[in-house]
């Protein structure tokens, strides 16, 4: 019988998860966190960990979804369209966010088999080992991010100094936005200008602004026509191209698993690096790999028998209200939640691509993203009120510097990264101090 | 190689000295991370400052819209002949053609040593991966050749592809001996890449910390200019007393998956390594071999197991669908 | 010079019709987000809506920082009596008032002090306050360990687990104030 509850609360989240992965902007913590926040969290037992992975997994899987054929690639803002606009500009957007969700998919079964077994017996180990050193793994990682900006501008005229400060303006553009994502993060962890109630949505604004709203902005603001979607029954992708992007996004979202403050992007973009990625299919993949392997992987990692830890926002939230026994009898059920989710999400993708479509069609570009801009300020304003607003502005502006400037929009996880780089320095308390944040 | 794999190698590098990792354990991450940082400079030296101040005599920016592959021979021949006949060095900006966001027009250039000769040939449509774009309708472009007034020697290989965003810059340099020698972007991997400029760095960095940061320093630079010299374009190791670069072994090229991956993993492997034998407290300390072996060796070849397995089943459709549409 | 030109024929690209601001209006080229025309020179149309948008961008980053910043450092910690404390204000920093329940506990790993924790009743709850690694041991060294009975305000973050008794984590010796001694602690 409690199998059949847990099944349930799995399905459900899912089904949350998945609806709330097709609305632009809006990330699966938010729904979480208002979750929390607004229901009085039911005393349910063993039900809030499938509900949990259902919704994180569902959201995983069809985030794909917006953005691939809801971020515009206006190609008179944007000096590099990323992969999946291509794919959208060209009328095949649908395969575009077909071939994320298939990286995925086999994520999640690396993840439940080989990996659910191995994890167990390895991970406390290699922790052990690299618990003292988590900490200049993240400066090193903030060192690669800076030094690795490619000037993309400066490539005509005469050698000399207009060439160079052309060049280097967009590496500079990259440096300022995660400095001042960086400020923005070291206030919100250290003096968080919200009431204690708002604790739990404390980055909210910040991320939302960072990253949502300048996307939904320039989809706004720019004239792009989504064209005619193909619907192909089939991926124009090999094994090969599948099998080199799920290993390469598992990488990723291990690394990015393991190490606190090191999120999904972050992950991808580093097994991009090692393994020279240049073709697109692949790079979907990964990307939805890496995904899956960080939040489904990250939430795993809360349910290990005997040393269970807690990695990223979903174990956060899920670890305030249940407590993991820390035997098999949760690890194995967050393994079955997290394969059932999986497969559901990936059966619901084709409908809702086709929804998405229709959607997309019925009310065009501007007003499904004024729609979704005005879901996530509403959102904002409820949980964290008037001052939750004004990060969201102050984010909001950062978060435009990379799209605008032609940097790169990874620069905004400064947000975290450098207030998670300070503390596990400890440091953090210091430096706050030496910039008045907290007196 | 890819900066990521520079910067690991970098990282790798400092955690292979044990005093490194102890400090890092004790909360001072200076080592390693002067290792990795430096690991990458030579590049960044390169890519972000010396090509934007790097002066030119011609640039050649060919029409996105007109194809012209007789004006960029003629350039590019104009730049050789006025080298031998001056007797002076002339350089030669080979600008990119952009297409659309994501669409850029390739050409290449070919020297023909002994025919003493250069062609211009137009190809696809590339997208910025450097794969042709789907909807290109012709991947045969325009070309044309022109003869050189001289004898030429070549630095690189004989075959240039300008594609997608910074177009490269060739340097024709007359020889006393009397063929012009062609240089393939002349600004990189030239003193940047010196152990003469990485002991400068370790020198600096000694006088700045200590003599660990120096050795640490001068080691993750080394280590970067050597890495480089596996490929093909070479290294100038002992700037300023040599000029130009030596030229590379030729394992590899820069941009292949297979080298800067197994690099990657390999050096991740034995950082673990070190951190494991050279933190107190930890008990879990595996051999060398076997973590190589165990971590490394089976799991990539489970994966090329699995990609053989694939291209298999990929051929094999290859062979059948055919048969099938004969019948 | 010898010419040896051969017959060609380029792929033509599609143009959407939203694509027309990313094309030098004079000579027609693709220039995408440049500013000016590589080929002729020529200034680009942008749309409006694109230009107000870089402006907004870097007038709401710094602005709206120094807003923010201003917001949060004007705001005094929200005092909280342990009795209100509920799992939503997890990570929340508050100041929490009352009297040291017991002796403050020290432990210690190669030396040093890694771990500092005392119990502190305000009248409505206990919780436990903790400091961890460099705080800790300043906190030891400095000498601000409360003793049992000790008036006290600690500023920290709230750690609320399921199951587990809140806890108050402490991030600067500083924010730890004893006033005096107090002998009714049950």
């Amino acid at each position: 019988m409690e199998t059949i509850f847990i099944l349930s609360a799995a399905v459900a989240g899912t089904i949350a998860g998945c609806a709330a992965g097709c609305i632009p902007g809006f990330h699966v913590y938010n729904l979480l966190g208002v979750m929390i926040t607004s229901f009085a969290m039911p005393d349910s037992g063993n039900l809030l960990p499938p509900l949990f992975i259902g919704m994180i997994v569902g959201w995983t899987m069809t985030a794909a979804i917006p953005s691939v054929l809801l971020a515009a690639p206006d190609e008179s803002a944007l000096l590099m369209v990323l992969p999946g606009q291509k794919y959208a500009g060209r009328g095949e957007g649908f395969e575009a966010a077909m071939l994320t969700a298939a990286g995925a998919l086999l994520a999640a079964f690396l993840l439940v088999i080989p990996a659910g077994l191995l994890i167990p017996i390895l991970l406390p180990e290699i922790r052990t080992t690299l618990r003292p050193h988590g900490y200049w793994v993240l400066w090193s990682v903030i060192a690669f991010l800076l030094l690795s900006e490619w000037p993309k501008l400066g490539t005509r005229g005469q050698g000399g100094w207009r060439r160079f400060i052309e060049g280097c303006s967009t590496p500079a553009a990259g440096i300022l936005t995660f400095l001042m994502a960086g400020m923005l993060g070291l206030v919100l962890r250290y003096n968080p200008p919200f009431p204690p109630k708002a604790a739990l949505h404390g980055m909210m604004p910040a991320f939302a602004g960072l990253f949502a709203v300048p996307w939904l902005l320039l989809n706004i603001v720019s004239r792009f026509q989504l064209p005619r979607q193909e619907q192909r029954s089939a991926l124009r992708a090999s094994g090969r191209h599948i099998l080199r992007g799920t290993a390469a996004g598992c990488l990723g979202g291990g690394f990015a698993a393991l190490f606190p403050g090191v999120s999904g992007g972050i992950g991808g973009l580093l097994a991009g690096h090692a393994t020279a990625q240049r073709d697109d299919r692949v790079f979907l993949v990964s990307q939805g790999a890496s995904r899956m392997i960080y939040y489904a992987g990250a939430l795993l990692l809360m349910f290990l028998p005997e040393t269970g830890y807690s990695r990223g926002t979903g174990a956060f939230l899920l670890g305030t209200f249940y407590e993991a026994n820390g035997g098999m009898n949760d690890y194995l059920p967050a393994l079955g939640s997290i394969a059932v989710a999986a497969a559901l999400s990936f059966l619901l993708m084709r409908p809702l691509l086709r929804l998405t479509l229709w959607c997309v069609n019925k009310f065009g570009f501007c007003r499904i993203s004024t729609a979704a801009l005005s879901v996530v300020i509403g959102l904002v304003f409820v949980c964290t009120g008037f001052m939750g607003l004004l990060v969201l502005a102050a984010a909001t502006g950062i978060g435009l510097i990379p799209v605008l400037f032609h940097s790169r929009r990874i620069n905004c996880l400064g947000v975290i990264l450098l207030p998670a780089a300070l503390g596990m320095s400890e440091l953090g308390p210091v430096v706050a101090s030496a910039l008045g944040i907290i007196r | 190689m890819k900066g990521l794999t520079h910067f690991i190698v970098g990282l790798t590098a400092a955690a292979m000295i044990p005093e490194s990792v102890r400090a890092a354990a004790s909360g001072n991450p200076l080592y390693l991370l002067l290792g990795g940082i430096f690991g990458l400079l030579p590049d960044t030296l390169d890519f972000k400052f010396y090509r934007f101040f790097y002066r030119h005599d011609i640039e050649v920016m060919p029409d996105p819209d007109k194809p012209d592959a007789r004006m960029i021979a003629d350039a590019v021949a104009h730049a050789v002949n006025k080298a031998w006949s001056t007797g002076s060095c002339v350089k030669i900006k080979l600008g990119t053609v952009r297409k659309g966001a994501d669409l850029w027009q390739r050409y290449s250039i070919r020297f023909d040593v002994r025919e003493k000769r250069v062609t211009v040939a137009y190809g696809p449509i590339v997208d910025t991966g450097g794969n042709p774009a789907t909807d290109a309708v012709a991947t045969k472009g325009p070309s044309a050749t022109a003869a050189l007034a001289c004898d030429i020697t070549l630095d690189y290989e004989a075959e240039t592809t300008v594609d997608i965003f910074d177009g490269p810059l060739l340097r024709m340099t007359p020889t006393p001996d009397g063929p012009v020698r062609i240089e393939f972007i002349p600004w990189h991997r030239d003193w940047s890449h010196s152990l003469t400029v990485g002991a400068v760095f370790g020198l600096a960095g000694a006088a700045l910390w200590n003599p660990l940061a120096g050795t640490v320093i001068f080691l993750a630079y080394a280590m970067h200019a050597l890495a480089d010299q596996m490929g093909f374009m070479g290294v100038n190791f002992f700037y300023p007393f040599r000029r130009g670069r030596r030229p590379g072994f030729g394992l590899m090229r820069s941009t292949e998956a297979w080298p800067n991956f197994a690099t990657v993993w390999l050096c991740c492997l034995l950082i673990f390594w070190s951190l494991a034998q050279n933190t107190a407290g930890t008990e879990f300390r595996p051999g060398l071999v076997r973590l190589i072996i165990g971590a490394g060796v089976m799991p990539v070849v489970v994966f090329l197991l699995a990609d053989r397995l694939m291209r298999g089943k990929q051929n094999l459709k290859r062979t059948v669908e055919p048969q099938r549409n004969a019948e | 010079m010898e010419t040896n030109d051969s017959d060609s024929s380029v792929a033509q690209q599609k143009i959407r019709p939203d694509e027309q601001a990313a094309l030098c209006p004079a000579c027609r080229r693709f220039i995408g987000p440049l500013d000016t025309c590589p080929y002729c020179e020529c200034p680009a149309e942008k749309p409006v809506g694109l230009k107000l948008l870089r402006r907004i961008a870097i007038l709401l980053a710094v602005v709206g920082l120094c807003l923010v910043y201003a917001a949060s450092i004007s705001r005094d910690v929200h005092a909280m009596p342990i009795g209100d404390i509920k799992p939503v204000f997890n990570s929340a920093r508050v100041r929490i008032s009352g009297f040291a329940a017991e002796n403050t506990h020290v432990r210690q790993k190669y030396g040093k002090t890694n771990l500092v924790s005392f119990l502190i009743y305000d009248g409505t709850n206990f919780i436990t306050a903790m400091a961890f690694g460099n705080c800790a041991e300043m906190i030891a060294k400095q000498d601000c360990t409360p003793e049992k009975g000790d008036k006290m305000a600690v500023v920290g973050r709230l750690s609320l687990k399921a199951g587990k008794p809140p806890r108050i984590v402490i991030e600067r010796p500083g924010d730890i104030t004893i006033a005096g001694r107090e002998n009714n602690v049950p």
